[in-house]
């Protein structure tokens, strides 16, 4: 079987080397190229075609925002990460409605970094409590917008999503609701999906934060 | 028009009831009055000596007559009387015209006045007890009168002056008295109206009251005062003229207070009575009374389809107005036709004529009208004004609830904003630097575990900061997040958690910050366990008012670990955590494991 090509759009050159180590040891993965800018990476995107696409949100000439948006555009199969530090609901949000599938952090142990893009490529998508927490509060306290904007939850997935801003694991709600670990994650997935459906549940976040709604 | 025709019948039946009622009541009866001579024959004289008299019943009346000149008639008759009379003496006649002279034996007691007489005045005639003697006294009365002749006299009385003197008031305060007071009370209400049109000129209603009430002073100025206009034809005219108008201006008023649109017979009416009015006035003295009496004839058309209006549209005034200025207008007209019906039949049968009464009746009714819808108006303003008050009220009330939300979310937004740029410094900057310097490390080679530690117990700590900051609403959410940053660190101690954190609500409180003191004493408990316990599992438990880690390590001294020269597992943080959260914190510990407990105190 062929290794899944990654692109790694990441400026600090440190940071980049790590994740690259870390992917190349997997033996199902393999690192197409190390972008420094955002131009470079979106040029890359096209040539390369990676499988994922793994992607700081800060960089020197834009936002990693942007190659998010590119990538939820492609035409092939492919998949962005955001590479966080801390795997907080402030950052990965916002790129998640961009398009993401999810993050990965940069300053935890990087061992599993091979391990959790083998997840997202499997259909799995990484989801911490205060992200469920988020969605949450974006359906109900703005469930008018929100429901107009997005496409709503099912009872199933709302449940799942109070599980996890408990701080429950996949295993642990698969057990609570009789079902597998990979239902709850397939579940997250659709989350996932249904976040970014509209373009504008962006603003619809921006503005829930800012109180305006 | 079925409809219409029914109306208009019932109005004619509705109108003669009342008529009925009017000659059966008839006000103004003249009767012998005790203690009086009361006469109802006379004898009539051909010439002034009177030698020839013939007995004539009274009342009696002549027929108009239009030659130039002056119309008299002689009467003669006898007062029997039984002894000289002391006291002063009098004639009192209730209704004659027009004019009177009195003679008792031969002296004259009233001569003819120089004024012309009011038309319904009664009469009272002294006469001194010195003209009288014993037996038979002689009394002559010569009654006179111009154009058109028309001379009448009803039943008469003759007795004691202060016996008379008292149903003569009575009968001049109703007849005279009465168009008197009319009167001033019409010009009153003129000017009244006038200056409430001038005021509000789109209503027209007081424009056609005000009308109203200037025809009626011109009538009664005719019955009721001994002011002479012109000649019997100028005078007949006029107060057919103004009673037509009276009648037609008040079609108008009603027709306008009720808000509909002008009758056909508003437009037609007028023309008539004007055609009327001229033929009177031109043609020849005998086409006078006809000419009146076609003209008062369209006034009382005006007057049946004025009681048929308001009878149509008693639905659009108030119940109580309704009742009480219908009938009155009923009455009026009632007593319109009644005055009518007295002229046009040359009737002696009833001796008082109430027309005067009609202006009277629709000026008391009519003011009443319009008091009544000044009143309920100005209620409705009051009302109105409450109204709007309260709303104003309300709305101020809302709109300071708006200002103080604005208020309340600008500030949510000033902090959501500055807590957003802390947590992007933290994030970009001291943890950068944190995952920057791990990152050196391993491209060096640097291999040193205490550092190494050191780094990532500084990452998770500041990971840990930032999710207090960002989920403090949430205390679940809070110690989520904790799990997610400690279950590495665990697993490297061959720790693992076991899970029971209950549903949101989990801690109900208003402030934020206590869900971040319960969140850190959990906080130094777990770290406590994985330091010093040994344990293999942490068991976090959670709900509405107790929030507990236990494990099942090996337990410590707590008296040992809260003296003061060794402070050890930060159990004093914790105690001053809970005790600034009204909380109970509570440590159970043996061989088998310790459980810290935070009690929420109920309130």
């Amino acid at each position: 079987m062929m290794p899944h090509c990654v692109l790694i759009i990441e400026d600090r050159p440190d940071i980049a080397a790590r994740l690259k180590n870390a992917v190349a040891v997997h033996a199902n993965l393999v690192v197409g190229d190390v972008c420094w800018t955002l131009d470079h990476g979106l040029q890359r995107l096209f040539d390369l075609k990676p499988r994922v696409v793994l992607v700081d949100l800060g960089l020197p000439d834009g936002s990693g925002i942007e190659a998010i948006k590119a990538v939820a555009a492609a035409d092939w199969e492919v998949d962005a990460l955001v590479i966080s530090i801390f795997g907080d609901e402030a950052r990965v949000v916002e790129a998640i409605q961009a398009g993401a599938r999810g993050y990965i952090l940069k300053g935890g142990d990087l061992g599993q970094v091979g391990d959790d893009i083998q997840t997202l490529i499997d259909g799995g998508s990484p989801i911490s409590p205060a992200i469920a927490r988020h969605v949450l509060n974006l359906l109900s306290d703005h469930a008018g917008i929100a429901t107009s904007q997005m496409e709503m939850l099912t009872g199933r997935e709302t449940e799942i999503l109070r599980a996890i801003a408990r701080g429950y694991k996949r295993r642990e709600i698969g057990d609570q609701l009789g079902i597998s670990g990979g239902t709850v994650g397939n579940h997250i997935t659709q989350i996932y999906r249904k976040l970014k459906v509209s373009s504008n549940t962006e603003a619809v976040a921006q503005a829930a934060k800012n109180g305006m709604i | 028009m079925g409809a219409g025709a029914r109306v208009y019948g019932g109005v004619v039946v509705w109108i003669l009831a009342m008529l009925t009622v009017l000659s059966v009541v008839d006000i103004g009866d003249i009767r012998p009055i005790e203690h009086t001579m009361f006469f109802d024959r006379v004898a009539s004289c051909a010439q002034p000596d009177c030698d020839d008299p013939v007995p004539l019943d009274l009342p009696f009346s002549t027929p108009a007559r239009y030659t130039p000149g002056i119309e008299h008639q002689v009467l003669q008759f006898t007062v029997p009387l039984d002894e000289v009379p002391t006291q002063m003496q009098a004639f009192f006649i209730p209704k004659y015209n027009h004019h009177l002279q009195i003679t008792v034996n031969g002296a004259l007691v009233h001569a003819l006045p120089h004024q012309r007489h009011p038309w319904m005045a009664p009469l009272l005639v002294e006469v001194s007890p010195s003209l009288l003697k014993l037996g038979e006294n002689r009394v002559m009365f010569d009654l006179s009168g111009p154009v058109p002749g028309q001379l009448d006299l009803q039943p008469f009385h003759f007795g004691d002056l202060e016996m008379l003197s008292t149903p003569y008031d009575t009968r001049f305060m109703l007849t005279q008295g009465l168009t008197q007071l009319a009167l001033g009370l019409m010009i009153l209400l003129t000017l009244g109206y006038f200056v409430v049109w001038l005021a509000r000129t789109k209503e027209r209603m007081f424009l056609w009251i005000a009308l109203s009430c200037v025809s009626a002073c011109g009538f009664l100025a005719l019955l009721g005062t001994h002011v002479t206009v012109g000649d019997y034809q100028i005078s007949q005219s006029l107060h057919a003229l103004f009673v037509a108008s009276y009648v037609l201006f008040m079609l108008k008023f009603v027709r306008s207070f009720l808000g509909i649109a002008p009758l056909r017979s508003e437009r037609v009416l007028p023309w008539l009575i004007c055609f009327g009015i001229l033929v009177a006035f031109l043609l020849p003295m005998q086409y006078v009374y006809p000419a009146t009496m076609a003209v008062n004839l369209c006034a009382a058309i005006a007057g049946l389809v004025t009681v048929a209006v308001m009878w149509q549209h008693r639905h659009s005034v108030p119940k109580i107005d309704f009742l009480i200025f219908f009938p009155a207008l009923s009455l009026a007209l009632a007593l319109a036709f009644d005055g009518l019906f007295l002229v046009l039949t040359h009737s002696q049968a009833r001796s008082m004529n109430l027309l005067h009464l009609m202006p009277l009746l629709t000026a008391l009714v009519c003011l009443w009208l319009i008091l009544s819808q000044l009143i309920r108006s100005l209620s409705a303003h009051a009302e109105l004004a409450a109204t709007l008050h309260s709303t104003i009220a309300e709305k101020s009330a809302q709109l300071e609830t708006s200002f103080n939300e604005l208020a309340m979310v600008r500030k949510t937004q000033t902090i959501s904003q500055e807590r957003s740029r802390i947590l992007l410094e933290l994030h970009d900057g001291v943890g950068g630097q944190l995952v920057n310097t791990l990152a050196y490390m391993e491209s060096q080679s640097i291999d040193d575990p205490t550092l190494r530690t050191a780094l990532e117990d500084a990452l998770r700590d500041l990971a840990l900061m930032m999710d207090s900051i960002e989920s403090q609403d949430s205390l679940a959410t809070l110690l989520g997040m904790m799990r997610t940053r400690l279950e590495g660190l665990l697993a490297k101690h061959g720790v693992s958690f076991e899970w029971q954190i209950q549903d949101e609500p989990l801690w109900p409180t208003e402030n934020p910050s206590d869900n971040l003191h319960i969140a850190r004493i959990v906080q130094e408990a777990i770290t406590n366990v994985i330091k010093h316990a040994r344990a293999s599992t942490i068991t976090v438990y959670a709900d509405h008012r107790r929030v507990a880690v236990s494990d099942d390590g090996l337990g410590f001294d707590v008296g040992a670990a809260q003296s003061a020269d060794r402070p050890r597992y930060g159990l004093t943080g914790m105690r001053r955590r809970a005790s600034k959260i009204d909380a109970n914190l509570s440590i159970q510990t043996g061989e088998t494991g310790t459980t810290v407990s935070i009690l929420r105190v109920e309130t």
